[in-house]
């Protein structure tokens, strides 16, 4: 009864010695606090929005990008975070809808509170979301190449600028397989915009445009434009046909004779994903024009493809979109990591100048235009559904959003005349048939 | 209280002020050196940061000239470009049915104008070649003209591979650095699309970089001290090439290599990968370096600034040894004043220490008194206090060791007097005992003789019963009886005598008694004062005091004794002396006996009682003495004990001087003040 026990013992020993009492408390209390703002801190995840259309007529494009999207989130994790604290990625489907998409952006940004959005493929979505990104003051990474055309101070367009993907294209083609072109695109913003610049340069050039006609977006049919291409007979298909449009466009087009030999199309927008579900018949020997393919021999490239199909299967394959999708990713962690904070406005101050060495190669955010320094490449699709590239531009070319053949004035125009033309949509929504696509 | 760590040195046995002198170094050093290590640290970090900072500044500075340049000279170009005469002149010359005199004219134009705008806007060298890529004019002599740039030998190196690349992207580029045939010093180029003025290409005009302004900010070391140096490299099939000079090795571009993931030149590793960073590496020279890396995306060079490692923590050594001095220059004067303040206090305890061990030794003399009112003064004024006290009480010890002392001499040498004296008394006891068995023997034989005179009486009776002629001899026996008588007064004369000196030694015994019981008295009192000591002597002399007491009575007794027998021999004197008258009466009248036979027989018949009587008194006198004799005996006895008790006293009084002198000597080991 009168045995001492060990709390007895304890209190005797913290009443004699006061000191070594007080010390121990307050050693104790300041650990707890300590620990409980560490562990406060660092359980607080970072949140990210991915903006994508994970269905509708975009998803075929779009849903690999979230994965790539998601991967180098991955990898940012295990690399310890950001800012130490996990990186947490919040989906948003915009359905491949315009208004969707903002609906989407602002749930993500009032709700979700997302430090930094990464979507978008059309430029449609791009430009209806670009007045919430404004007013919200937030930052969006746009990862698909595009028409240019513009310079939002919210948005980093990592994507390729016109002269670093359509231009390029244009002289090559010129160059190598002839000078008569017809542009081919799906019926909304981006296609009326690069076949715009396309014209001005085809005419400096000295080539000519045999003809141009829009494939209503989402439509399954091809087989007008097809039709006129046929009867143009132009030495190249210039072609901005867009998402579930293209294998309508590709199988039409073999039906309807033409082969890619006598009129090989140069698309801006199917790669390795596109074509990986497309028939090898309707696709091969037809061109794309990417600043990424796949078969880029780069050690960095090779280990990220690796990568991606460790995580997601080895019958996948990393398309221009993906890759830029993934490296938009780590540009931010890493300019969140150069400027020591989440806050949109610091890491939009700090992407500014960014490089980073990409798997396609050493890319840089360019300062002055807000896009990225890319590189450009022509790949041929080949049987076993690869894309060899044809002809490298070898290192990253400075962006220049602004075609020199107008002046931004000019184009800003053209951009707001299309825009009202459209009922103030940036796609033509009266060409477009079925209900359900209806915006 | 705590048992603190000695940690090997021992420290709670050592002195105070050691101690206190340890305690309190540690106490100052391991703050001290804590906040020290950290300062250092700490300052070490932020001056690291700090280089790295500046160094930073320094390559964004280098970079963004850098891009600047590179972006005014892809500019210029491109205005080159588009500079009507030069496109109609290289149109005219592309034109294979040119005449001689257009293409020399427009040669001339084109030289005039490309020099004119090349030299003005940054350029050295000029080239121009067609759509296709063949040379049409060159302002140096380096190409056959007509020779394709893109197809010919020169198509796999930077100058090719820009002419390839220029005229599909049909922008301006810059090429990648690299050394020609011709020139040891490496060259880049600009090229830009020439265009019509409706708009169709003309060609491609290529500018040679003038290289100054690049090596001028890429030779410009200020503000990165001695050892700052400028590394640019470039990539290329996984080796890292420096293209320009370095400092202290101006022939370093294209000769000096890295390749990628060599453990050295970390820093322009990363920059040529695009990394925006800096830290401490070991540079391409494989020296210890604080470096900044960017990367300049126009030339695609990775920068790295360096400073040797030493030089830019310089100040931290500096800093070291201002703190290392400031530490020294605080401990020294605070130790001291440490080791005074432990002085000051272990110096008063040292010297209580000493006093204190003086006292255990045994000397009393010292003083100490302390002036001050802090713990130590106190301590040694206490001190001092109870060394006095000691002193005093040691002194009064002394004191009264040698009034033991003086009363145990006397009480030795009034015991031993007694033991004389009890001798004495023992002698003479022996003495009267042999007086008293004298007495005891005379008066067995005057008993036996006594005996005989009875008997001889009665035979004188029948003599004179039977003769009276035994006259003669009754006279003659008369005689004898009166010599007898005589020798019998001698006797009892004798035995009074004796009797009398019994008396006075029963006086001298009784005295002494007194006296023994007087000085047991005063040893009683002694003991007493001797406390402790004394104890086993009070009991002593309670004994001797009952023995004296026991002396006291047995000499009552002997003097009754003696009394009864002084009586007894007067009686018998006087019974002599009238025997004896009797006897001389009847000697003289023994001629009357005759006559008087009757009266003789009468008278011997009278005799008989008194012969009886004197009978009686022989017997009682020897019963009395044998009295005597047996009282001596027990006296004897008792004068032994006494004897015996006097020297057990004796043997007390010495244990007692003994005790006495171990006090003595105990206390004679103080010296006293």
């Amino acid at each position: 009864m009168k045995s001492s026990s060990l709390p007895a013992t304890i209190g005797a020993w913290l009443k004699g010695n006061p000191i070594a009492a007080g010390l121990l408390l307050t050693l104790t209390v300041v650990a707890a606090l300590f620990a409980g703002w560490r562990y406060s801190h660092s359980q607080t995840s970072v949140k990210i929005g991915l903006l994508h259309a994970l269905s509708g007529p975009m998803a075929v494009s779009e849903n690999p990008m979230v994965e790539a999207e998601l991967l180098a989130i991955e990898e940012i994790n295990q690399d310890g975070g950001i800012l130490g604290r996990p990186l947490e990625a919040v989906i948003a489907d915009t359905g491949s809808h315009a208004e969707s998409a903002i609906r989407k952006a602002e749930q993500l940004l009032d709700k979700d509170k997302v430090s930094a959005i990464i979507g978008c493929w059309t430029s449609a979505c791009r430009k209806s979301v670009r007045p919430i990104i404004e007013r919200h003051n937030a930052l969006m990474i746009y990862p698909m190449a595009y028409e240019g055309l513009e310079r939002s101070p919210n948005i980093i367009y990592t994507g390729a600028a016109p002269n670093q993907q359509v231009l390029p294209a244009v002289n090559w083609a010129y160059e190598n397989i002839g000078t008569r072109f017809y542009l081919l695109g799906s019926d909304y913003v981006w296609p009326h915009a690069v076949n715009a610049i396309v014209r001005d340069q085809i005419r400096a050039l000295g080539g000519t445009v045999v003809g141009e006609s829009y494939l209503p977006f989402g439509s399954l049919d091809a087989r007008e434009s097809v039709a006129a291409i046929k009867a143009s007979q132009p030495d190249v298909v210039l072609s901005t046909v867009v998402g579930d449009s293209n294998p309508a466009l590709y199988h039409e087009f073999r039906t309807a004779g033409l082969t890619s030999r006598q009129i090989p199309i140069i698309s801006f927008s199917i790669a390795e994903t596109e074509i990986q579900g497309l028939p090898g018949a309707d696709i091969n020997g037809h061109y794309a024009a990417w600043g990424y393919f796949q078969s880029i021999t780069r050690p960095t490239n090779q280990a990220f493809v690796e990568r991606f199909r460790r995580k997601y299967g080895d019958a996948r394959v990393v398309s221009d979109v993906m890759e830029t999708a993934y490296f938009s990713a780590l540009l931010w962690a890493r300019a969140v990591e150069r400027s020591g904070t989440v806050d949109p406005e610091e890491v939009n101050h700090a992407l500014l100048g960014i490089n980073l060495d990409a798997p396609e190669g050493i890319i840089t955010v360019d300062p002055s235009t807000r896009h990225t320094w890319r590189s450009f490449n022509i790949g041929q699709i080949e049987g076993n559904q690869t894309i060899r590239i044809v002809w490298s531009a070898d290192h990253a070319i400075r962006p220049v959003p602004y075609p020199g053949s107008r002046s931004i004035g000019e184009w800003d125009n053209f951009l707001s005349s299309l825009f009202n033309s459209w009922d103030h949509h940036w796609m033509n929504r009266r060409t477009m048939q079925s209900p359900e696509e209806q915006p | 209280m705590t048992r603190w760590p000695s940690w090997g040195l021992g420290i709670q046995h050592r002195s105070l002020a050691t101690r206190l002198v340890f305690w309190f170094t540690v106490l100052l050093l391991v703050p001290m050196l804590i906040i020290s290590i950290t300062v250092d640290r700490v300052s070490n970090r932020a001056l690291q940061e700090d280089v790295l900072e500046k160094l930073g500044m320094v390559a964004r500075d280098k970079a963004s000239s850098l891009e600047i340049l590179a972006y005014d000279r892809t500019r210029s170009a491109a205005m080159i470009g588009r500079i009507g005469r030069i496109a109609n002149a290289a149109m005219t010359l592309a034109n294979p049915k040119a005449t001689a005199n257009d293409r020399i004219e427009q040669v001339e134009v084109m030289g005039r104008l490309t020099s004119l705008f090349a030299s003005n806007l940054g350029f050295l060298d000029v080239i121009v070649v067609c759509p296709k890529g063949n040379v049409l004019y060159q302002s140096t002599n380096r190409f056959d003209l007509g020779s394709s740039l893109v197809n010919g030998p020169l198509r796999d190196s930077p100058l090719g591979q820009l002419v390839k690349r220029s005229l599909t992207l049909l922008e301006p580029d810059i090429s990648d650095f690299d050394v020609y045939p011709g020139s040891e010093l490496p060259q880049g180029f600009v090229s830009a699309p020439i265009i019509r003025e409706d708009g169709t290409k003309a060609g491609l005009v290529i500018l040679q970089i003038n290289d100054k302004e690049i090596l001028e900010i890429l030779t410009n070391y200020t503000g990165l001290g001695r050892t700052g140096n400028v590394i640019v490299g470039a990539l290329k099939d996984e080796v890292i090439h420096v293209v320009a000079p370095i400092r202290g090795r101006p022939d370093a571009a294209f000769k000096v290599n890295v390749g990628v993931g060599a453990p050295y030149g970390n820093d322009i590793q990363n920059a040529v990968i695009g990394n925006l960073g800096g830290g401490r590496v070991r540079s391409v020279l494989k020296t210890d370096v604080l470096a900044s890396w960017i990367y300049v995306p126009s030339f695609r060079w990775g920068i790295a600034i360096e400073q040797n490692f030493s030089e830019a923590t310089d100040m931290v050594g500096d800093q070291r040894m201002a703190l290392f001095g400031a530490v020294a220059a605080i401990i020294t004067p605070i130790l001291l004043i440490a080791l005074m303040v432990a002085r000051s206090i272990s110096g008063p305890i040292r010297t209580a220490v000493q006093a204190a061990e003086r006292v255990a030794a045994g000397d009393l003399s010292g003083d100490l008194s302390a002036y001050g009112s802090d713990e130590t003064s106190k301590l040694l004024n206490a001190l001092g206090k109870m060394v006095n006290d000691l002193n005093s009480l040691i002194s009064q010890v002394q004191r009264s060791t040698i009034d033991l002392v003086s009363t145990a001499n006397s009480l030795s040498a009034m015991t031993r007097t007694q033991s004389d004296e009890v001798k004495n008394l023992g002698s003479t006891t022996t003495e009267i005992a042999a007086a008293t068995k004298e007495i005891s023997a005379t008066s067995e034989e005057l008993l036996q003789r006594m005996t005989r005179i009875s008997t001889v009486t009665d035979h004188t009776q029948e003599l004179a019963n039977s003769g009276q002629n035994a006259i003669g001899t009754m006279e003659t026996t008369m005689r004898s009886l009166s010599d007898a008588t005589h020798s019998i007064s001698d006797r009892l004369g004798q035995i009074s005598q004796k009797t009398n000196i019994i008396g006075s030694v029963t006086t001298t015994i009784t005295k002494i008694a007194d006296q023994t019981n007087l000085l047991s008295l005063n040893a009683s009192i002694e003991a007493e004062k001797a406390g402790e000591y004394g104890v086993g002597f009070a009991v002593l002399a309670r004994e001797i005091r009952r023995l004296a007491d026991q002396t006291a009575v047995a000499t009552l007794d002997i003097e009754r004794m003696i009394r009864e027998m002084q009586d007894s021999v007067t009686g018998g004197v006087v019974e002599m002396d009238k025997f004896s008258e009797q006897v001389n009466r009847s000697v003289s009248d023994t001629h009357l006996i005759g006559e008087r036979f009757g009266t003789i027989i009468q008278l011997v018949q009278d005799l008989l009682p008194q012969f009886e009587a004197v009978h009686e008194g022989m017997r009682s006198q020897s019963a009395g003495a044998r009295q005597i004799r047996d009282s001596m005996v027990t006296l004897t006895e008792s004068v032994r004990v006494s004897a015996q008790s006097l020297d057990e006293t004796r043997a007390a009084t010495h244990r007692l001087e003994a005790a006495i002198d171990e006090l003595r000597s105990e206390i004679s080991a103080f010296r006293l003040g």
